[in-house]
């Protein structure tokens, strides 16, 4: 991301629309690789990077310059993000006995999609089969260290966490995603 | 350090790249000499470090910000701060929140009152000086006909006679 400055961010909070369209070419790629990292779905991540950017255009006037933008788009990102799984795992959860859920056409239906998606590559597949067993707070902690290579403090106040949080939470992520590749190594060798 | 601290090193700061040089250099230092710690940092980078690497950018969907400039467009405009139309929007509120504020007003000032810790000293005061100022009434005026009062102005005294 290139640095944008601050004229550009006072003309964009101003309502100006190209200042802003200059702030969204500097920082969508990265808020919709985070989204679509956490959501793993491309409607999904394009829903939540429509819905960041429409946010940060409504809040540039309280945005006060105490942490960078690029900090505050991160959090944005991983708050709608974290939100919307949670929301959705809610959704998902809602009380629908396993047997039942699986003799629903639709829920059956997205099931099989999802077992049909086409990954890329296998890192693709891999990599999505590791983030899956991944709580919402983990994953988000995974996203910004493994893929946009934040460090601890940056990732601490994109998240507004302790440093301390960050590590611990780091590390059962990364403890769960070890024993997981064991499992699914083991399971390949039988 | 043992082993266990080590572990947990391992899988955050080092491969992280979080540690100060000094504390790598212990880190180092006990891999040199324990082959379980070497064999687990060996796993960890198989298993939780290279799946990350070289993990290419999502491409941004066509017409992506089209979607966002639509919506922000066809957004109502905040209307501009304009103190008189505060007041004119106040003075359009409908009468019974007017007649609640102040209700809630008064209710306010009582409490006050009451749950000041001098009101009641003040009450009882204000009650001792009335009882006194009646007291000195009832003294300088005879006629009233108090007994009491009599009997404090006939001492028989010289100035007395001569007074009255």
């Amino acid at each position: 991301m290139r640095d944008i400055s601050q004229e550009i961010i006072s003309q964009a909070a101003q309502g100006d629309i190209s200042a802003f369209e200059e702030i969204y070419k500097n920082t969508s790629a990265f808020v919709y690789n985070v989204a679509w990292r956490m959501l793993h779905s491309r409607e999904d991540a394009q829903e939540i990077s429509q819905d960041v950017f429409i946010t940060v255009f409504k809040k540039l006037k309280s945005f006060r310059f105490e942490s960078s933008l690029k900090t505050w788009l991160y959090r944005i990102t991983v708050n709608l993000s974290i939100n919307y799984l949670k929301k959705s795992n809610k959704e998902r959860n809602k009380n629908i006995p396993f047997d039942d859920a699986i003799k629903n056409p639709e829920i059956e239906e997205k099931l099989q999609v999802n077992q049909k998606i086409d990954f890329d590559t296998d890192q693709e597949k891999l990599l999505n089969d590791l983030l899956e067993c991944l709580n919402p707070d983990q994953k988000a902690c995974i996203v910004l260290r493994n893929i946009e290579g934040l460090s601890y403090q940056e990732i601490a106040d994109s998240l507004k966490i302790n440093i301390n949080t960050v590590r611990s939470r780091l590390k059962r992520a990364r403890d769960i995603m070890k024993s997981h590749k064991n499992i699914s190594m083991n399971l390949k060798q039988q | 350090m043992n082993c266990e601290n080590i572990k947990n090193i391992i899988i955050t700061d080092l491969i992280d790249g979080e540690l100060s040089q000094p504390q790598e250099a212990v880190v180092k230092q006990h891999l040199e000499n324990c082959a379980a710690c070497r064999q687990y940092l060996n796993d960890v980078k198989k298993s939780i470090v290279e799946p990350f690497q070289n993990v290419p950018s999502q491409k941004l969907p066509e017409g992506l910000w089209l979607n966002i400039k639509t919506a922000i467009e066809s957004q109502p405009k905040e209307p501009v701060f304009n103190p008189l139309g505060v007041f004119t929007r106040l003075l359009r509120l409908p009468r019974s929140i007017f007649t609640l504020s102040t209700s809630l007003a008064i209710l306010l000032i009582g409490l006050v009152l009451i749950k000041s810790p001098n009101f009641f000293i003040n009450l009882e005061n204000r009650q001792l000086a009335k009882e006194y100022l009646e007291e000195q009434i009832d003294f300088l005026t005879p006629e009233n006909g108090s007994t009491k009062n009599n009997d404090a102005i006939n001492l028989h005294t010289d100035i007395e006679k001569f007074l009255l």
